[in-house]
């Protein structure tokens, strides 16, 4: 008996650890008659689409990995709450407005967001900053307004729109959030930090972040590469003259597109169709909440932490594109 | 960093310098993103070796409590190795085109575009050609035109289309123009075509879709890089 169950367990660790080079193994082996059954052209177009989203947000991620090991070994773990006020309504709204600060997309901005919280940063404010940062940094306002050259309300209306979806969640986190709901995980500091030198500490925090992201990286791309390739887009010109849906439709598509909020702008821009507004909530929701970046915070804090966070993103992140649209640029038309 | 963590990202930093190499990276980004893709890869590279070369040389294990082993297993990396290093897919081409709205992507407001070269035939990207023929028709009609793209059938209808992409291949956009006759055109491929444009064809209508009247097409080898931007 006691044999039999050993076996059984070891067969089950062999499982557990052989899964990854016996999927390869496998893959390399069969590949060609593999292709050969794939071979249409949805696949050959989301072959080329997973590939492009995962090359393209691999050197945000590392750039993001190398600022979170950075602050894992230049930033005392004490220091970060110290810096930032002790009430949430002053420390979220500065935390939102430190995203200006940190160029790139979202896919940066997940791991130095994680880094924040394993320091000790309170959590809103570290949320306040993962939502910001992606959406409300000069590379994205610049981006947006070369989308819409005639249309300066645009830039102004996505960034008051971005940070008060941030800034929202951020005081909403402070306020209902339970610190269970983030994976304990995220909260353990660097394994086996202690008594070593600096620059190994970052490389092993930097490589260990880059393992852990990149694989939820790729898992929310190719989720984004499904959709984007099996969502007929041809239908989107039909609702032209019905602003309450295109915004509704438009905030589902930037969810499950999963774009980069760098070239959202002008996805948006080409829409042409479709009422101001819309196409405004659509990049207010893209770089806050969408598969790709679901998947990403799902690595990083947990299923509990983004089964309640991203619904309550898109809600807030709707809200917050259609009033800041309605302030900045008028009546929907 | 687990072990195999540590290969997986070697081989994804390698898998990234060797596109960045070939130029097989223009068929996925823009090729401004060339430094950044070699710094990458470079770095995930020294991020995986580093602490192997110390291991092997000290001989210590690699560092990895029992709780982030469990969380790394789950990594996905693999999807992409196998993708980059053996399938390379291409570009994006016809097959996409069907996929996407037909429209033309043209912006609201008028975009100022510099004078068109007076001598000879200027060849004009297809992009630039709708903005034109949308906000600045006049100096286009009766001129012969160079346009390359490659040939898609929608309906009856035989069009040249090229993929305009902002960041990746992910936001590919196509911009089609329709091709009549008198010159007979390949049912596929890439093509440079002579035209000349019937002016007003672009119309709201349509997706500001042009007419160009063929006169002369001449199959090219795809173009490097396949995309506008």
């Amino acid at each position: 008996m006691r044999t039999i169950a050993a076996v059984c367990a070891s067969l089950r660790a062999l499982a557990t650890r052989a899964w990854i080079p016996g999927g390869v193994l496998v893959a390399v082996l069969c590949w060609r008659p593999l292709l050969a059954a794939l071979d249409t052209p949805i696949t050959r177009t989301g072959a080329t689409v997973f590939v492009a989203i995962c090359v393209q947000a691999l050197p945000f991620l590392v750039f993001g990995v190398l600022l979170s090991g950075a602050i894992a070994v230049g930033v005392p773990a004490a220091m970060l709450p110290r810096l930032l006020p002790a009430r949430p309504a002053v420390a979220v709204p500065l935390a939102g407005l430190a995203g200006l600060a940190l160029p790139g997309c979202e896919c940066a901005s997940v791991p130095v967001a994680g880094r924040l919280i394993a320091h000790g940063t309170p959590d809103g404010a570290a949320l306040a900053f993962l939502l910001a940062a992606p959406a409300i940094n000069p590379t994205v306002l610049v981006a947006t307004s070369v989308a819409f050259p005639g249309e300066p309300g645009m830039v102004l209306a996505r960034f008051a729109g971005s940070l008060a979806t941030s800034v929202c969640m951020g005081l909403l986190w402070a306020r209902f959030g339970r610190p269970e709901w983030i994976a304990s995980r995220a909260r353990r500091p660097l394994p086996g930090s202690a008594g070593r030198a600096r620059f190994w500490v970052f490389v092993e925090a930097a490589g260990h972040d880059l393992a852990s992201a990149g694989g939820f990286l790729v898992l929310g791309g190719s989720a984004a590469t499904v959709l984007t390739v099996g969502l007929p887009l041809g239908w989107l010109d039909r609702l032209a003259g019905r602003p309450a849906l295109s915004v509704l439709v438009l905030a589902m598509l930037a969810v499950l597109l999963a774009l980069c909020s760098e070239a959202d702008a002008f996805v948006a821009a080409s829409l042409t169709n479709l009422p101001l507004l819309a196409r405004l909530v659509f990049l207010v929701v893209g770089p806050a909440v969408d598969v790709k970046l679901a998947a990403q915070q799902c690595g990083t804090f947990g299923p509990s932490f983004t089964a309640r966070f991203a619904p309550a993103t898109l809600l807030v992140a709707v809200l917050a594109g259609t009033a800041s649209g309605l302030i900045f640029l008028g009546p929907p038309r | 960093m687990s072990r195999s963590g540590q290969i997986l990202v070697g081989l994804l930093g390698g898998a990234l310098l060797k596109i960045s190499y070939t130029g097989d990276y223009l068929r996925y980004v823009r090729p401004g993103q060339h430094h950044w893709l070699l710094a990458t890869g470079a770095t995930m590279v020294a991020l995986a070796l580093i602490p192997l070369l110390r291991d092997a040389v000290l001989g210590t294990a690699p560092t990895s409590g029992p709780a982030h082993q469990h969380h790394e297993r789950r990594c996905r990396w693999l999807l992409l190795v196998p993708t980059i290093y053996l399938v390379a897919p291409p570009a994006l081409g016809a097959d996409a085109v069907a996929q996407r709205p037909t429209a033309n992507p043209v912006g609201e407001t008028p975009r100022v575009v510099p004078p068109l070269p007076t001598g000879g035939v200027p060849a004009l990207p297809l992009s630039e050609l709708v903005i034109r023929m949308l906000w600045d028709p006049a100096p286009l009609i009766g001129r012969e035109l160079l346009l390359t793209g490659f040939v898609v059938h929608r309906g009856e209808a035989t069009e040249l289309a090229r993929m305009v992409i902002t960041c990746c291949a992910a936001d590919a956009r196509p911009i089609t123009v329709r091709l009549v006759g008198p010159a007979a055109v390949p049912a596929s491929g890439w093509l440079r075509v002579r035209v000349t444009v019937l002016p007003g064809s672009a119309t709201p209508a349509n997706g500001y879709r042009p007419s160009v009247r063929v006169l002369e097409a001449t199959a090219i080898p795809a173009p490097v890089p396949q995309y506008e931007y």
